[in-house]
């Protein structure tokens, strides 16, 4: 019986061409958005190299620091100082790690110009983090107390820097150093804010004095903390011991008087920027406000579609009218209708899903973001197969209502 | 006729609610759409305040270079500059010139009156190698040396604002704790770049021969720039050259150099990706809406073939009927935009966004609703044609 409704499904698609054309345009254009819209959010959320460990993972970046007047300063503000104070002494997680965030530095070889992001991190940074090395390892912990002046590269460094020579044991200028490369790791890209760079090299290298007792920096941004907890179950311990130690402040500098921020995942720093007034992160509140906007942006194609399909419905009436006189539940009917529309809405997923290969692979060449990899994964396939049974759903509920009221003897005597 | 349409319509109100609710929603993406568009091009063709023709900007980030040795080495890298042959102005600045995420900062008082304006600071040069005109008043110059309170310079926007329409030249306005004396007012800055809107803007002088603790422009480390203004013809040599002699000059800072032009086409492009995406989305409902409306209403005037053969008997031309279908389409749309310019026209009563001025609002009105009519109107054009083609006999024959 399944099969005979997806055959009559494929005669009606092919009956009105027009109608057919209009349907599968609607549905695989709005697909193809959601589906990149889908792909930008797994890019920068997702569990993607060479953030692996992401159940695992929280940062400390975001801060907002009031004045007893009323100021406030909002921000990766914080200083080195701080984080190694308050956060790399926390006593459950498994490992802490402290970095700069990227800098872009101008450095010269050979008359020509490179414009490269810089970051100073210790050595833990690459215990948690999971790069994808193409050549030598990175720097240890003792590479850092030694003021080493080693660093890591991306394969893009190499590319431009080394033209594509092998790379380890070369030396690279940056600023007044000269840094020897130790190891080539895969691209990383600009959305993954915490390990992105080009050239990472080790904090002790900077010239900033970066252990001064102030809570805030004098560069801007400040630095970032990534906690790597031994187990996800530490993670709301982990939260809250950040939390008490964050009551404890000393505001060595006296203009400030509060402090807001915790130990988080990426989705709730986000929610705590642009829910929650930066002070509390509110995740609900965040996936509710872009789940209305999906709502809002699929409203008009649903209504769309909804039109067309009982357009389809109506010319189909003496069909229905036939079935209905020879013994076919209301029930039956709407079953077959609602299943009629999913089967169109997977085909327009199916091509929706060919299109965004194409406009991902535009965008990712677009060069609008460094380095941006969008992909296609079972991830996103899945939550789009999901989204568009969804809008299938939807546009076929109301269309099939109206079917199943039709009268039998009024549609075959011709009339509505 | 009107009467007969909306009776037309009203008879088969279920059928045609849907198609309303769409043309309602779309009336609603339209108006969002076309403030966008028409916000944009406004603060386009608005001077942009300042000329950044063969201007280059070294940015300067002192890190943890001691205080007192930061001015000698700034004042070494302006002797470094006037060296070159180039080089025909240059002036300290903080001043975020093209870079979006502006610096909001000082709020100010007059009278009791509170606002907070950005902070942008410069020296007795920044006017020059900019080229901005002064509208009222004087740029800073030596003799705001011996001024008890600190010279400013504010913009025709914050002085609207902060003076409630009198004219600021000269008053003492209170900035944070102390006073400052406004010394001279500019038209617009609009340091952002061409497509963001004016914003109020105070302008701070720096003066390197101050005792150290009272230099501001010191306080922190970020957004510090020399600019440097170039005679034109001077080639890309030039920055690489300029950059190495800097960076010999001070030795630990880190300077990093970006012209103008580029720095401008950059910070175009970040503004310009919001309405872009915005374009594309919306761009794509419409067009999906109108292949919608265009399926329905040639399905809908197919089941009239009765009707229209009858009204074709009756007497009716084939014009009469074309413009029947046309004007059905219209009358559907009237009541679409009605129900839309309701909710539409909440958006500037409940001043939703409030930097965006009553006649852009209005303007996009009036875009939207002839839009919506020239959209609705095209979708109903060729089901028309194929009703005006239908032949009294054939329609009631079938019939």
């Amino acid at each position: 019986m399944f099969k005979n409704y997806l055959k009559i499904a494929w005669k009606v698609l092919l009956r009105h061409k027009l109608f057919t054309f209009i349907s599968l345009f609607g549905i695989s254009f709005t697909l193809l958005i959601l589906v990149v819209i889908t792909s930008f959010i797994d890019h920068t959320v997702g569990r993607e190299t060479p953030e692996t460990r992401q159940n695992r993972i929280l940062s400390v970046t975001y801060f907002r620091l009031t004045t007893p007047k009323g100021g406030n300063l909002v921000g990766p503000l914080v200083s080195y100082y701080f984080l190694d104070k308050y956060v790399r002494s926390l006593e459950i997680p498994e490992r802490v790690t402290i970095g700069s965030f990227h800098k872009n530095i101008i450095t010269y070889k050979d008359q020509k110009k490179f414009n490269f992001a810089m970051k100073y991190t210790d050595g833990e940074f690459w215990n948690i983090y999971d790069f994808k090395f193409i050549e030598g390892k990175g720097y240890s912990t003792n590479d850092v107390d030694q003021v080493n002046q080693v660093a890591v590269i991306t394969a893009d460094v190499r590319k431009k820097y080394f033209d594509d020579r092998t790379a380890v044991g070369k030396y690279i200028k940056m600023g007044e150093k000269n840094f020897r490369v130790i190891g080539v790791v895969d691209n990383v890209s600009l959305l993954r804010i915490l390990p992105y760079s080009d050239v990472w090299v080790p904090i002790t290298n900077s010239t900033a004095n970066i252990m001064e007792p102030k809570i805030m920096t004098n560069e801007f941004p400040g630095y970032f903390a990534t906690i790597l907890a031994n187990d996800r179950n530490d993670i709301p311990q982990i939260k809250s011991e950040f939390q008490k130690r964050l009551s404890q402040v000393e505001f060595t500098e006296g203009r400030f008087d509060k402090i807001w921020g915790g130990a988080e995942t990426y989705g709730e720093t986000l929610s705590r920027v642009f829910v929650g007034g930066s002070k509390e992160p509110n995740l609900p509140g965040l996936m509710l406000i872009l789940f209305l906007l999906m709502l809002l942006f699929m409203i008009l194609p649903t209504i769309n579609l909804i039109n067309i399909n009982i357009s389809r419905i109506m010319e189909r009436s003496s069909e229905i009218g036939v079935r209905k006189a020879f013994g076919a539940s209301s029930k039956t009917l709407v079953g077959q209708f609602i299943i009629e529309n999913i089967a169109i809405t997977l085909l327009g997923g199916t091509i929706a899903i060919i299109l965004s290969l194409i406009v991902l692979s535009i965008i990712n060449n677009s060069g609008i973001i460094p380095h941006l990899h969008l992909i296609m994964n079972w991830r996103i396939l899945y939550k789009s197969l999901l989204i568009a049974v969804f809008f299938g759903f939807l546009s076929g509920v109301y269309p099939a209502y109206k079917m199943s009221r039709l009268q039998p003897a009024e549609v075959l005597r011709g009339g509505e | 006729m009107l009467k007969h349409l909306f009776k037309l319509i009203w008879n088969r109100k279920r059928r045609n609610l849907l198609m309303i609710l769409e043309i309602f929603i779309s009336f609603i993406v339209m108006f969002v759409v076309l403030i966008t568009v028409i916000f944009l091009l406004g603060n386009y063709l608005k001077p942009l305040g300042f000329n950044y023709k063969n201007v280059w900007m070294v940015n300067i980030d002192w890190q943890n270079a001691e205080k007192t040795s930061i001015v000698e080495t700034l004042k070494q890298l302006e002797t470094a500059v006037e060296a070159f042959p180039e080089v025909s102005g240059h002036a300290f600045s903080e001043s975020y010139l093209f870079t979006p995420a502006a610096m909001s900062g000082d709020n100010l008082e007059y009278k009791g009156n509170k606002v907070s304006a950005n902070l942008l600071r410069g020296d007795d040069q920044f006017a020059k190698v900019l080229d901005i005109q002064l509208a009222e008043g004087r740029w800073f110059g030596p003799e705001d040396n011996t001024s008890l309170k600190d010279p400013v310079i504010i913009n025709r926007n914050l002085e609207k604002e902060l003076f409630r329409g009198e004219s600021g030249l000269g008053k003492t306005i209170l900035n944070e704790d102390e006073e400052n004396i406004v010394v001279g007012i500019v038209d617009d800055i609009r340091n952002s770049g061409e497509l963001t809107r004016s914003k109020k803007i105070l302008v701070r002088r720096i003066n390197l021969d101050q005792s150290i603790d009272d230099i501001s422009f010191l306080s922190e480390n970020f957004g510090k720039r020399l600019l440097i203004k170039t005679v034109p013809g001077t080639d890309a040599q030039f920055e690489e050259r300029l950059l190495k002699q800097l960076s010999s000059v001070a030795k630990d800072f880190r300077l990093k150099t970006i012209s103008m032009e580029e720095a401008r086409i950059s910070a175009n492009k970040q503004s310009m990706i919001f309405p872009v995406v915005l374009l594309i989305v919306s761009g794509f409902l419409i067009f999906n809406v109108s292949l919608g409306l265009f399926g329905v209403i040639w399905y809908n005037t197919n089941k009239r073939r009765a009707e229209i053969g009858l009204r074709r008997a009756l007497g009716s031309t084939a014009k009469g009927i074309y413009i029947q279908i046309l004007s059905e389409s219209l009358v559907l749309s009237t009541f679409g935009i009605i129900l839309g310019g309701i909710l539409a026209i909440q958006i500037p009563i409940l001043n939703v966004v409030s930097f965006i001025e009553t006649n852009v609002y209005t303007l996009a009105f009036i875009l939207s609703i002839l839009f919506i009519y020239v959209i609705t109107s095209i979708c109903a054009l060729y089901p028309g044609k194929i009703a005006a083609g239908i032949q009294p006999a054939m329609a009631l024959h079938e019939e």
